[in-house]
């Protein structure tokens, strides 16, 4: 087994530096002697979808509908952050409606950007054969909640006393 | 691998899921247009009225946008510039909503 792990893990260093390779260099095609320059369009390389192979289109699928899932998300936050704001009779505590609403509102913002971007993570790494990226999305949605939440709780308990 | 007919109905189920997103971004939208008697949201037709049709107007364009996909035959994923779309209008959408909770009235 620890051969087979090794061999795997050298044929994956070997496909990320093959991909990486065949990276064209800017101002054109040249030869491989040339290092791809870093400074300037790296930007344009590291975020371009011309890469690898077209991946079986049920995975692209998949995180196309993963992306709209974090949309929805979004808007599902902002519109609770609103409405929060908007529509709860004020808590005892001055200011309470905007602690609980504004946070959730701006995770929104910040779901509705980064779903893009993981989309386009996750796209290339399966264009390239490489391991899905990992998403900071999911526990920062997470921990937004999970904070609100017990504010939240702590607003109401406060209310009650 | 064949891709032929739809196998586990993964175009049809992602159609369904830009629908969906589509109109949640245009439903934000009506909320904000619509506005709520006694808030501060009442007070911004205009704002809420342009965030409305914002959303319908993605979400016709991406549906648009769908079906012109649904109908090709190579590479029928969606482009970047569709995610961009959505993604961007649901991040002013978002701006605006926090402006109108920060300070409403």
């Amino acid at each position: 087994m620890v051969p087979r792990d090794c061999s795997s893990r050298q044929l994956r260093c070997l496909d990320i530096a093959l991909c990486l390779s065949e990276l064209p260099p800017v101002g054109g095609r040249s030869g491989p002697s040339v290092p791809p320059v870093a400074t300037t369009g790296g930007w344009r390389e590291r975020w371009s979808l011309d890469v690898g192979d077209e991946p079986d289109p049920r995975f692209s699928y998949a995180n196309e509908r993963t992306f709209l899932a974090w949309c929805r998300t979004a808007l599902a936050l902002m519109t609770a952050g609103l409405a929060i704001t908007q529509l709860l009779p004020p808590f005892d505590v001055p200011g309470g409606r905007r602690i609980i609403g504004l946070p959730l509102i701006a995770t929104g913002i910040v779901l509705a950007a980064g779903g893009l971007v993981q989309w386009l993570r996750t796209e290339r790494a399966m264009r390239l054969g490489q391991p899905l990226p990992r998403s900071l999305l999911v526990p920062a949605a997470a921990a937004v909640v999970a904070v609100t939440a017990t504010v939240a709780l702590v607003l109401v308990v406060a209310d009650s006393l | 691998m064949s891709t032929a007919g739809d196998p586990g109905s993964a175009a049809g189920r992602t159609a369904l899921a830009w629908e969906r997103s589509g109109l949640s971004l245009a439903a934000t939208g009506a909320v904000v247009a619509r506005g709520v008697p006694g808030s501060g949201v009442a007070n911004r037709p205009v704002v809420g009225t342009a965030v409305a049709v914002l959303g319908l107007s993605v979400w016709v364009v991406t549906a648009l946008s769908e079906r012109r996909r649904r109908r090709a035959t190579h590479r029928p994923v969606a482009t970047p510039g569709d995610l961009a779309l959505l993604s961007g209008a649901s991040v002013v959408v978002g701006l605006v909503l926090f402006v109108l909770a920060a300070w409403p009235g």
